[in-house]
């Protein structure tokens, strides 16, 4: 059966704009759902007193909005911050705030280019395939931080990979896969780097380009055999309300 | 001056009283008209183009070319029309005008409950019509009748005065009655949820009455005395009485030592003119709480013994959330309130009957409704009733504010009642 969370009564007259994201909040809800989605955004720009003062006017959440004014005052983290509001909105489980407290703990004591990781992360798991990308590429592009482990610039190129993968630009994941196997020189990478190739390049041109290597053609055995068990466990004739959803999502893209 | 914005309102065809929640002590208190005097009488003066009221109403009738206005109640209920100094008015206008100079004291109203002899629709009718028309919102306006009071007002008194029945005497010019609050019997027995009612359990008209009130004769009072002991008896037959209220102008003469010593054994006494419109202040308190607080639950004839519930998480606990609670009227119980839904499976209904106790379990599914994760697709949850046994219930989406806008999706479902008809005369 399907679960319900009573929302708050209060919607407020006058929104809240979020600069960061330029959207306009009216509920606690909403805040939340910002916070919990946006967790590599979160900074002192949405640590402030005006978003107290907020609270307190509009949603007269008073005593959410004193105990974030007293926080601010005393020079509290913003992970505090974060986790009063989502514990005074009462919205989520106990196992689901230990979890986001966990993601913020880790967030915490991660260099900028790993919370920008996060960010393209989550970004990829909701979808936003374009933005992700782009997040992606301002890491690899940018400058280089050195003092993170030397494999985190690979994952990034596989992650990057993955994303133009998802988006049928195979050449470019091919590529980006090349890069992340040197670094990480992982398997699964190679694997990835031999599908893209295998969509991409024309027939004789893959095989050719496999046969130049033993360790290709057992990776290609293997990824062979995925496939045809991936073929058989899917079907081809997708539901009408699936072909709906398909639309619906292109037409939104 | 300005006193609280939560208001009781006891209105009948000759007085109105108010009493208001005082923010310092928590209590209703009651507005004071002069010296230990608390009832307005409900007249207005009409005298060169301005009204006056209550007791100044009637001291202006002395004046020459001032026209006194007194039967408004009735003439209202009967939507008639008054000529007044060569002017039409409509007597429900001047009840509305009687009502807005008596509150005109209260800078915001933020809920009131009227509460009147005996309730009907009309009555309901008007004096919310008149509620709205002074500015404050329809949901925040509710009407009763002095039984549901009594019973409010008791729930905000110590538990050992009602641990078992309760009993209020009312008596006038004429006639006495007799109240008794008592808790029902049902079929309900999943929750810690208390059923209560109050009946009137005898009634007596008391030529004696005439000795005494207004003023004493006390030679003629014994009879009297005698005779309202009897009916005391007769009222407590073997009934485990907890407390007693005294309540009308027939009882501010002492001409009942006799039967005090009934009334008083083995239980508390108390007497006052302000039980009704304290009881309605404590109503219109409770309705504004969005915790409903965890008192008895007040049935009767006209109220419905079922209820319908959703299960959410409400405020962090599971629980089941009534969108249509018992003892509501369904002419009254159209609501709406909004929900996140975690996924789009089907959502079950319980409706829940206090006459059978029986449970009954409807789905709604929400199929076309796309999937969003992360709390992030909001329903609003209507419940319109089209008459007393039908009960719709809308669910719409929405929209998430900026992050979503809504898909349009929409789903009613109508779920049939017994109606009130019949079923609470079934409880005992």
């Amino acid at each position: 059966m399907g679960s319900l969370v009573l929302c708050h009564r209060k919607r407020a007259k006058h929104p809240y704009e979020i600069s960061r994201i330029h959207k306009r909040i009216y509920t606690i809800e909403e805040l939340c759902y910002y916070l919990c989605n946006n967790l590599y955004l979160i900074d002192y720009t949405i640590m402030n007193e005006q978003l107290c003062h907020w609270l307190d006017s509009e949603l007269e959440l008073n005593r959410l909005a004193e105990n974030l004014l007293e926080l601010i005052k005393n020079h509290g983290s913003v992970e505090k911050f974060v986790m009063t509001v989502l514990e005074d909105a009462r919205i989520y489980t106990q196992g689901e705030l230990a979890h986001i407290q966990n993601v913020l703990e880790k967030l915490k004591n991660q260099k900028e280019v790993e919370r920008q990781k996060f960010k393209a992360d989550t970004l990829m798991e909701s979808g936003e395939l374009e933005s992700a990308i782009l997040v992606y590429m301002s890491i690899v592009n940018g400058e280089r931080d050195d003092s993170v482990d030397k494999r985190f610039y690979g994952r990034v190129y596989a992650c990057l990979a993955g994303a133009y993968g998802r988006a049928f630009l195979y050449e470019e994941a091919a590529r980006m896969y090349e890069k992340a196997y040197r670094i990480c020189e992982d398997n699964r990478m190679l694997e990835g780097y031999l599908y893209a190739c295998y969509r991409y390049l024309p027939v004789d041109e893959y095989q050719k380009m496999i046969t130049q290597s033993d360790v290709f053609l057992d990776v290609d055995n293997k990824l062979a055999e995925k496939i045809a068990k991936v073929k058989s466990e899917i079907s081809f004739e997708p539901s009408q309300r699936l072909w709906e959803e398909w639309k619906k999502e292109y037409r939104r893209g | 001056m300005s006193h609280g914005s939560i208001i009781g309102y006891d209105i009948n065809s000759k007085l109105c009283q108010i009493s208001y929640y005082s923010e310092d002590s928590q209590e209703p208190e009651t507005l004071e008209i002069g010296v230990d005097n608390y009832q307005i009488p409900l007249a207005l003066a009409y005298y060169k183009d301005i009204w006056t009221y209550g007791k100044n109403a009637q001291r202006m009738a002395t004046v020459r070319g001032c026209v006194l206005v007194e039967d408004i109640w009735n003439s209202a209920l009967k939507k008639e029309r008054l000529q007044i100094e060569g002017n039409e008015f409509e007597a429900v206008h001047l009840l509305a005008e009687f009502i807005h100079q008596t509150l005109l004291t209260f800078k915001k109203i933020e809920s009131i409950t009227f509460t009147v002899p005996d309730m009907s629709e009309d009555i309901r009718y008007l004096l919310k019509g008149i509620g709205q028309k002074l500015g404050i919102p329809k949901e925040a306006i509710y009407v009763q009748d002095y039984k549901e009071s009594f019973c409010h007002y008791m729930f905000n008194q110590p538990k050992e005065l009602w641990q078992y029945e309760a009993a209020l005497f009312y008596c006038d010019e004429d006639v006495i009655r007799a109240f008794m609050l008592r808790e029902l019997k049902t079929g309900y027995r999943k929750g810690k949820e208390r059923f209560v009612t109050v009946d009137k359990v005898a009634e007596a008209q008391m030529e004696e009455l005439e000795s005494v009130y207004p003023v004493l004769n006390v030679d003629k009072a014994k009879a009297a005395d005698e005779h309202f002991k009897c009916f005391i008896q007769s009222v407590f037959d073997k009934k485990l009485v907890s407390s007693v209220f005294l309540t009308g102008d027939g009882f501010e003469n002492s001409w009942y030592p006799n039967s005090l010593r009934v009334l008083c054994n083995g239980r508390r006494a108390f007497m006052g003119n302000n039980l009704y419109s304290k009881g309605a202040c404590y109503t219109a308190h409770r309705r504004m709480e969005e915790d409903q607080v965890d008192a008895p639950i007040y049935l009767d004839s006209t109220k419905m013994t079922e209820q319908i519930c959703l299960k959410m998480r409400i405020r962090g606990e599971e629980g089941w959330y009534p969108l249509v609670a018992w003892g509501s009227h369904w002419y009254e119980a159209d609501k709406q309130c909004e929900v996140l839904m975690e996924d789009t499976s089907d959502v079950e209904i319980h409706v829940e009957s206090l006459v059978t106790g029986k449970l009954r379990v409807e789905t709604v599914s929400f199929s076309g409704l796309p999937e969003r994760k992360n709390y992030a697709l909001r329903i609003r949850i209507r419940t319109m009733f089209t008459d007393e046994r039908t009960c719709h219930i809308l669910f719409e989406d929405i929209g998430f504010g900026e992050f979503f806008p809504s898909t349009g999706f929409s789903v009613e479902k109508v779920i049939e009642l017994g109606g009130s008809n019949g079923q609470f005369s079934s409880l005992s």
